[in-house]
């Protein structure tokens, strides 16, 4: 918890370190003294680390990630995430990803886990969840995301989750479980209601079945022989009164949008917390959306290079070949699928550098103009 | 088309997209081992920084001012040729890994990084040894290129080679500005963009001399003058090699300049034969290729200039097969033929061409 307080520190050690790090980089000019640092000693400066150091299956294509962070990391809350970097084939890729350990972990003091399930032609997930894995050093971010219980525990909690949206509800649970161990109870009446395809896919199922306290509801696809819903009656049918409880609902779009309405009719969307797993990219390789110019706010629906739907919203973005060998006109895209007319790969990475006169938008996008 | 090329339309046309078959599939295999090669030279480069300045600090012990300044050297070479020069020119930037960049890598010269990507890569790269647009045929200092006037001023063009070779990076820092002309204009009448950017290469200078020739000898204490010596000598031994390697690029005899006419209508097998003629390679070890940053294989970095310049010397064994092919010339030589090559075309042309006995009297 303490990583997400401020460090309050006194001004003048402040000024002195301000005025210590000037000098030094004068002194490394043109390069920033932490690039020295970092080269030099990688497990103090630099980006949060962390090794894969097991990968513990559950089902094809879905499995638990053991990673063991470096000192920086700090504790998470449960039902946070962290975004993950990997260089996968020598490029750069971030995901986000619930932690779906207790904060108070089984394992080694700096261990967190993750629980993936692959997405079919993703460029991250099926690599992640591939044994391999195993021994391979990623960059975290500090654990993130406000997806976390109140600091007050209310009397009744109600989760929702579908697929692999259980991950940052199952921290919490755990987390519960540990403090019913400690107390003899969680603190609160606690209700799960959980969608999955089949019984097999159900994460976590018998470590759920071990928490005496918790009010377990499992829906699987396949006991019910077609695809699962939900709605206002279907919900009050688990908990009557749900509007009463302090609810968290995780999982595919379709499922969230269906609990937001059950919530809103009662006049309980104030009760309800949300995390989505939403993907920046539906998949497309063809095609446009908008693009937007963060800096100078314009938008544009245009299928032609970047550079040009620029030029024609009256914006003067450098450029100079125009053909895609001089760089004069690269550009960050903050976020969005591009393809590279060059290499017609596709690009659905936050924050890196494209060259404008060669790359179409193929979704919404948004670049730093 | 000009008589710069001895291939008929068609020829050209498929000559155009042999290399750029080359260029797609190099593009496409940038991966992870591109990323090893970097980082390692990046560690190299760092080690030896840090060594070679640290032994000039201990310059008392014997032979340490010698290491010191080698190691400096060294560091300062990598640097700027394979490190500075490719990650400015998008080598690496596939990996969208920050510190590989091209917008933002600052190069350890006094050369701003940002006007560099326009006089080099935008510039140079794209209007190659074209007479008037690209300003490395000479720097406006030399002439090396018949179509350029001659005038008295240019008979002792030898010695200014030479001088150019041990102030490079101050030539380099001055490069994307018209400095003879800023020289000689009145401050009132000057190009504002032209003021910005020389208010911008003085502030780049200072902190490069700060770092080199204020602060660290200082630090250094009773061995200033040690020190101050030794970044000088270091600066000095990088200055003459990256010009010795740039010489040698494009201005041995060989190496052909074009006409403003050839950029009318260029396709794209017209591009990359610009690319290949005005270009001229040289051969070595392999030390000396990562010395050079790989332009020793000045036409395959010209021909690919975003794919990482440690895989020209593969590539260039597919680029002299189409050469081959097309009967073609493929400049290369030793280093010091095609620098002693460069040499001779800058001692010729500092006397009036015979071919165009018109110009000097006109002019
Ligand atoms: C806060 C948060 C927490 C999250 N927590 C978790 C978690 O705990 N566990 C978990 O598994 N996930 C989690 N996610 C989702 C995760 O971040 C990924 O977005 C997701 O797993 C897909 O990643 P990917 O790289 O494999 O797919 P992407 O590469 O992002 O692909 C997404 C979709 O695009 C398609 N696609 C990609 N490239 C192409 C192409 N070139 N051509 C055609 N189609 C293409 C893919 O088929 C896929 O359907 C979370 C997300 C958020 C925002
Ligand atoms: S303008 Fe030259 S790369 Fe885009």
């Amino acid at each position: 918890m303490d990583s997400l307080e401020p460090v309050i520190a006194d001004p003048f050690v402040v000024s002195l370190r301000t005025a210590l790090g000037r000098a030094l980089g004068w002194l490394t000019y043109p390069r920033k003294p932490e690039e020295y640092l970092a080269a030099l000693a990688p497990r103090h400066f630099g980006p949060i680390r962390a090794e894969v150091v097991a990968l513990e299956p559950h089902f094809d294509g879905c499995a638990t990630l053991v990673l063991r962070t470096d000192r920086r990391f700090g504790k998470h809350r449960a039902g946070q995430f962290v975004s993950l970097t990997i260089e996968i084939d020598g490029v750069r890729r971030t995901r986000c990803f619930s932690i779906s350990s207790a904060p108070e972990g089984t394992r080694g003091p700096r261990d967190i886990e993750l629980t993936i399930k692959s997405t079919a032609r993703g460029a991250v997930t099926p690599r992640l969840v591939d044994p391999s894995i195993v021994g391979t050093t990623v960059e975290l971010s500090p654990p993130m995301g406000s997806f976390v219980l109140d600091a007050e525990l209310p009397p009744r909690l109600l989760f929702i989750t579908g697929g692999s949206g259980i991950t940052p509800v199952i921290s919490m649970l755990r987390s519960l479980d540990r403090k019913a161990i400690r107390e003899g109870a969680p603190g609160a009446k606690v209700t799960l209601l959980h969608f999955a395809r089949s019984e097999r896919e159900a994460l976590f199922l018998e470590e759920l079945r071990q928490m005496p306290w918790l009010d377990l509801h499992l829906v699987t696809e396949e006991a019910l022989g077609r695809a699962p819903s939900l709605d206002e009656a279907s919900l009050a049918a688990v908990v009557a009164d749900f509007e009463d409880t302090r609810a968290y609902a995780c999982g595919p779009a379709p499922l969230l949008r269906a609990i937001e309405r059950a919530f809103a009719s009662r006049r309980a969307s104030d009760a309800l917390t949300i995390e989505r797993f939403q993907s920046a990219f539906d998949g497309r390789s063809e095609g446009t959306g908008t693009v937007r110019f963060a800096r100078s706010n314009k938008t544009a629906n245009d299928s032609r290079t970047l550079l040009v739907v620029a030029e024609e919203q009256g914006l003067e973005p450098k450029s100079g070949c125009r053909m895609g060998i001089c760089g004069t006109c690269h550009c960050k895209k903050l976020s969005g699928a591009t393809r590279d007319l060059r290499t017609g790969e596709v690009s659905t990475e936050a924050n890196v550098d494209i060259a404008l006169c060669s790359t179409v938008a193929i979704g919404d996008v948004s670049i730093d103009l | 088309m000009k008589n710069d090329c001895q291939l008929n339309p068609a020829q050209l046309e498929a000559f155009g997209d042999e290399m750029y078959a080359i260029h797609q599939r190099a593009r496409a295999a940038r991966g992870a081992e591109d990323l090893a090669y970097i980082r390692g030279v990046m560690r190299t480069q760092l080690r030896c920084e840090v060594g070679g300045r640290a032994l000039l600090f201990a310059s008392f012990i014997p032979g340490a001012w010698v290491a010191g300044t080698a190691l400096l050297s060294l560091s300062k070479i990598l640097e700027n040729m394979e490190i500075g020069h490719n990650v400015m020119h998008g080598q690496y930037e596939f990996s969208g890994d920050p510190a590989l960049s091209s917008r933002s890598y600052e190069w350890d010269t006094t050369c701003p990084s940002e006007q560099w990507r326009h006089s080099h890569n935008y510039l140079h790269h794209t209007f190659t040894n074209v007479s008037g647009v690209d300003h490395d045929l000479g720097y406006r200092v030399l002439r090396v290129d018949d179509k350029q006037p001659w005038r008295w001023h240019r008979v002792p063009q030898l010695a200014y080679t030479a001088g150019l070779a041990a102030l490079f990076q101050w030539g380099i820092a001055g490069h994307d500005v018209d400095m003879p002309k800023y020289v000689t204009t009145p401050s009132a009448e000057r190009d504002p963009e032209d003021v910005r950017r020389v208010r911008e290469i003085k502030s780049k200078a200072w902190r490069q001399v700060r770092k080199d020739y204020l602060l660290f000898p200082l630090l250094a204490g009773p061995n200033a003058v040690a020190v101050f010596a030794g970044n000088l000598v270091a600066n000095l031994a990088r200055n003459l090699w990256s010009a010795a390697v740039i010489y040698c690029g494009h201005f041995p005899e060989q190496a052909q300049t074009f006409a403003p006419e050839t950029l009318e209508g260029e396709g794209r097998g017209h591009f990359y034969l610009r690319q290949l003629l005005g270009s001229a390679n040289f051969e070595g070890p392999r030390w000396l290729h990562v010395l050079s940053g790989h332009l020793s294989h000045q036409i395959e970095h010209h021909l690919f200039p975003d794919v990482p310049a440690w895989r020209y010397p593969a590539l260039s064994k597919e680029v002299r097969a189409v050469c081959e092919k097309y009967g073609l010339p493929y400049n290369t030589g030793t280093l010091s033929s095609q620098l002693f090559s460069a040499l001779r075309r800058i001692g010729r042309l500092s006397l009036p061409s015979v071919s165009e006995p018109a110009l000097a009297p006109a002019l």
